[in-house]
């Protein structure tokens, strides 16, 4: 089964926690494994065998889509200010 | 050694008001916020000794806080051999000086923090939410909410509504992970929230997406607090130490506070790690404070020994969960806070921790009782053991504990910034303690494993 996640967090620097699927499932999963490139806020594509993380490669297409999302609703809350 | 500030028997007003003025007092920005004035419940005198304190399933109305007030339920944490203070993780270093773009924002550091007298108690609830953050601060003017749990739970909305809160003047996420923002959602959902302040610093996270939609779709103002500012939250002071400018990455660009009721501070720096501390050390902030929440979740990633110097605190407070995967909090950690004679109280061992402060002492009640100690390996152990868990050095070998800045530079990847780092972050327990370096992950690191040069030895 194939699954997008995010990479909300390097704990440490040793311990990558993701957030998998529709649901946002958590995984932990070790830095040392993250494909080249990968970093807190990357989107990946995960291959999910028995609840098990066998496979990892970089989304950078989803990667850039959220950034931008975000960015967007970002610039949005900023026009808001204190007042 | 100022220890055993604890005091018995307040009796607890809780007064509701919502706040009254929340306006920067220094930084040129914008004009204040205005927020209206509601009535103030019923003041409330209770005393109970029941426990727990709080639950997030708790079944008691919402109609009053009530904090013991006839004991306190914990002992200060036993010291079983004081170990030595630990080296420093950190350290102000010339050779790489903080820029100071913004001295002209910095309070002058003769400014004292507040000596307004306040009539009331403040309570600050540092809540057992897990592996997570969520610190709520009540005052008779003002609530605040630094940060908001993890996005697994449903558990700080419970707490607040049994907590009597109906308004957060503030709302703060100091970062956007979702151990920090996870349930701005319902917060914002379920409260009138006046304003959300967040570094700015942004995550490509639906958890992050969806704690911005909250806000958008809410009437809350909106700041990126930077270091140097200062505000009033009725008769709360906030001073934010961090983030000078943003960076781009979560940890490095969270915002930390210190914030002043009356004579008492608290210092709040949510998960700022050793570099983030040494910048504010180098900023000049008026660091010291009784309280100080240990940066994220007691890691060694935080807490390097000049900012734990530079706030001096009686009492140290982490957030953790039970048998968490990270070791939060670390060891190493927990040894310094020790060595140093500083109460040391943990949501994983104590529950939620409640302080309450009239502004010039306090009283701390816990959810459980509970000791934190020192870690036996440091305690009790001889250096000869000590030296076979750190895998020792051979002759030619280059120990990192110990190696000159020069001769550091000889391993793998290692160059005049690293090397100044691994100085900066000593001691390490092992080789691959080496991935706290900036830059140094796993590749590198087995690089140099297999360089076979770099060794850890003793720091003495």
């Amino acid at each position: 089964m194939i699954e997008k996640a995010v990479i909300d967090r390097i704990e440490d620097g040793k311990t990558a926690v993701m957030l998998v699927g529709e649901k946002e499932i958590q995984y932990e999963y070790s830095a040392d494994k993250l494909p080249e490139g990968a970093n807190e806020g990357s989107w990946v594509k995960l291959t999910i065998e028995d609840g098990e993380i066998t496979g990892i490669e970089l989304d950078e297409h989803e990667t850039a889509v959220m950034k931008n999302r975000i960015q967007s609703k970002m610039d949005m809350l900023r026009k808001r200010g204190r007042n | 050694m100022r220890r055993n500030k604890i005091l018995l028997a307040l009796v607890c007003i809780a007064l509701s008001l919502s706040c009254v003025a929340c306006q920067a007092t220094q930084s040129p920005g914008p004009e204040p916020t205005n927020l209206s004035k509601t009535t103030a419940q019923n003041p409330v005198s209770t005393i109970s000794t029941k426990t727990p304190i709080l639950s997030p399933t708790s079944q008691n109305p919402p109609t009053t806080t009530s904090l013991p007030a006839t004991t306190v339920t914990t002992e200060p944490p036993a010291i079983s051999t004081p170990a030595p203070t630990s080296s420093p993780t950190c350290t102000v270093t010339t050779s790489e000086p903080v820029t100071p773009t913004a001295t002209t924002k910095i309070p002058p550091s003769t400014t004292a923090p507040s000596t307004t007298p306040v009539s009331e108690n403040m309570r600050v609830y540092f809540l057992d939410v897990g592996q997570a953050d969520a610190t709520l601060l009540k005052g008779p003017d003002f609530t605040i909410l630094i940060d908001a749990g993890d996005y697994t739970n449903n558990d700080v909305v419970p707490y607040l509504k049994d907590l009597g809160v109906t308004k957060i003047d503030l709302l703060i996420g100091t970062h956007a992970h979702a151990d920090h923002i996870g349930q701005f959602p319902q917060v914002i959902d379920n409260f009138e929230v006046g304003e959300v302040w967040l570094s700015g610093s942004e995550h490509t996270s639906r958890t992050f997406e969806r704690a911005i939609d909250a806000i958008l779709a809410s009437d809350a103002a909106y700041y990126e607090p930077r270091a140097g500012e200062e505000f009033n939250f009725g008769s709360l002071e906030i001073y934010v130490l961090h983030p000078e400018t943003l960076i781009g990455d979560p940890h490095e660009d969270c915002i930390s506070i210190k914030a002043v009721y009356g004579e008492v501070a608290f210092v709040f720096t949510g998960d700022a790690e050793a570099p983030q501390e040494q910048e504010m050390i180098a900023r000049g902030h008026e660091l010291e404070a009784q309280i100080l929440q240990l940066g994220h979740h007691g890691s060694s990633t935080s807490s390097c020994q000049p900012f734990l110097d530079a706030v001096n605190p009686e009492i140290a407070v982490y957030s953790a969960g039970e048998d968490n995967s990270y070791g939060h909090p670390h060891d190493e950690t927990i040894d310094k806070i020790l060595s140093m004679g500083i109460d040391l109280y943990g949501t994983d061992v104590h529950g939620s921790v409640i302080i309450e402060t009239d502004g010039s002492s306090y009283t701390i009640d816990t959810d459980k009782e509970g000791d934190i100690r020192a870690p036996p390996v440091i305690t009790t152990t001889t250096t000869t053991t000590t030296a076979v868990t750190l895998g020792g050095c051979e002759p030619g070998q280059i120990n990192i504990n110990t190696a000159s800045f020069e001769d550091l530079q000889k391993i793998i990847h290692i160059g005049p910034a690293r090397a100044q780092e691994i100085i900066n972050l000593r001691p390490f327990t092992s080789i691959h303690d080496l991935t706290r370096v900036d830059g140094i992950g796993p590749s590198r690191l087995e690089d140099i494993i297999e360089q076979g040069i770099a060794c850890v030895g003793d720091d003495k």
